[in-house]
């Protein structure tokens, strides 16, 4: 299934922005370079960006660039793991994930006062899995341990967190984006999770 | 621990391996093998260096080559120098033949004559006069290109462009200038995009923009305005459209 596009001059007019704004944020890398798609068409080659994607990443830099630098800006929406660490106690504070959710980490390795970036990124993943009351903490613990043993192998790349069932077995996935996914009949997918997408949430937060 | 960075000099035939130090000056056919960190670079001759260059002030002259990629604070060129790699830097001043065979990323950028970008510019500020050519994207806030000879650009893209054919600042030496140089250049390029464009001496199949102002002495072949448009008897353009 394609992504539907968005023609460059179509999306100039619904978010109102101008050529300058457009090559700025390009130059910033706000806008991936790989989200301008060349096509050609009758009058040459034109230019065009995956409608959804781009649509709401304009829309978050509009509401943000007033109050933040571009730079610090384009730190939000790269997917670079940065060296950012927090205690247990700010990120408690801050809503970032649940005690329960770390209280899972520390059943596995021992307590932690402070979390390194890409602990709290498979931390926070692992609680998207157990809000939604599809996925048990034991099944949570098996989650972490594959992204802290997989996902370097993304680096920086975009990839989905998906966990399938069969017959009560919950079998954890790391796959890059794009993806389409088939699965066999008695296969329930779970749940899928973006990487990227929350690394793009804790940054917002985190900066803040 | 602070570490203590030290003075290198190199001429002749002469080769040194890289590292960190304070100021490296190099001439003559003297090459470096390895990626050079230091505060100042000076290069004259024929210098090879074969390497990352991070610099904080670079100056290099005659027809020396780099082979690596290259980030400084301020980075003058002249002559024929050839960078193998990629720039990243405050400020790029280029004169003469020289080349970068990767992406230009930066500040400022100030080019005279006969450079040529293999790849893409995208900085905040780009001044040209005299002939240049830049085999992708040329993508900055603020451009300005004197027109004195061929200017190849596949694609413009910006704030403010303005492409004239004469220098904007002093009489005297623009007249000595449209005498010293071709006049017969133009900028050929297959899109400009901007929210103000001035163009004049250019050849460009598709100009979109805000405010677009035509010299007479240009070929369009489509341009779309989304507020003004302004063009010169005389000018050639195929099809006009307001979007």
């Amino acid at each position: 299934m394609d992504e539907e596009l968005i023609s460059k001059k179509d999306l100039l007019e619904i978010t109102e922005i101008s050529y300058g704004q457009l090559y700025r944020w390009k130059r910033k890398n706000l806008i991936p370079e790989d989200w301008f798609i060349k096509k050609s068409s009758y009058t040459g080659q034109e230019t065009f960006f995956p409608k959804d994607k781009v649509l709401e990443r304009i829309d978050k830099i509009k509401n943000m660039k007033d109050d933040v630098s571009l730079d610090e800006l384009a730190q939000v929406f790269s997917p670079d793991l940065k060296d950012i660490l927090l205690k247990k106690q700010e990120l408690i504070e801050k809503n970032i994930v649940s005690p329960m959710t770390i209280g899972i980490y520390e059943e596995m390795y021992k307590t932690m006062d402070t979390f390194s970036f890409d602990k709290i990124l498979y931390i926070y993943v692992v609680e998207k899995f157990l809000r939604s009351g599809e996925v048990s903490t034991e099944e949570g613990k098996k989650i972490y341990k594959t992204l802290e043993k997989c996902y370097i192998n993304f680096d920086g790349k975009y990839c989905d967190v998906i966990v399938i069932r069969k017959f009560g077995v919950a079998i954890t996935l790391l796959i890059s984006v794009p993806n389409e996914i088939y699965l066999e009949d008695e296969v329930k997918l779970v749940l899928k999770v973006n990487a990227s997408q929350c690394i793009e949430e804790l940054k917002s937060v985190l900066i803040n | 621990m602070e570490e203590q960075l030290h003075n290198i000099k190199i001429s002749g035939a002469g080769s040194i391996e890289g590292g960190k130090y304070d100021e490296i000056k190099a001439s003559g056919a003297a090459s470096i093998r390895g990626n050079i960190e230091c505060n100042v670079l000076k290069v004259s001759g024929a210098v090879s260096i074969k390497g990352n260059v991070k610099a904080g002030i670079a100056k290099v002259s005659g027809a020396s080559d780099i082979i690596g990629d290259v980030e400084a604070d301020e980075f003058k060129c002249s002559g024929a120098v050839d960078i193998k790699g990629n720039f990243n830097g405050k400020v790029l001043k280029v004169s003469g033949g020289s080349s970068i065979k990767g992406n230009v990323r930066g500040g400022e950028v100030r080019f005279t004559g006969g450079t040529s970008i293999s790849e893409n510019c995208e900085v905040e500020k780009f001044y040209s006069m005299g002939g240049f050519k830049i085999g992708g994207l040329l993508n900055a806030d603020e451009i300005e290109i004197i027109v004195n000879g061929k200017c190849i650009v596949e694609e413009i893209g910006g704030e403010n462009i303005v492409i004239s054919r004469e220098s904007h600042g002093g009489n005297v030496i623009g007249k000595m200038i449209k005498f010293m140089f071709n006049q017969e250049g133009y900028l050929y390029s297959n899109l400009i995009e901007g929210d103000n464009i001035k163009i004049e001496g250019s050849k460009v199949k598709v100009v979109r923009g805000n405010d677009i102002t035509v010299g007479s002495d240009c070929k369009i072949e489509l341009i779309e305005y989304r507020e003004k448009l302004e063009i010169a008897p005389g000018a050639e353009i195929g099809e006009q459209r307001k979007i």
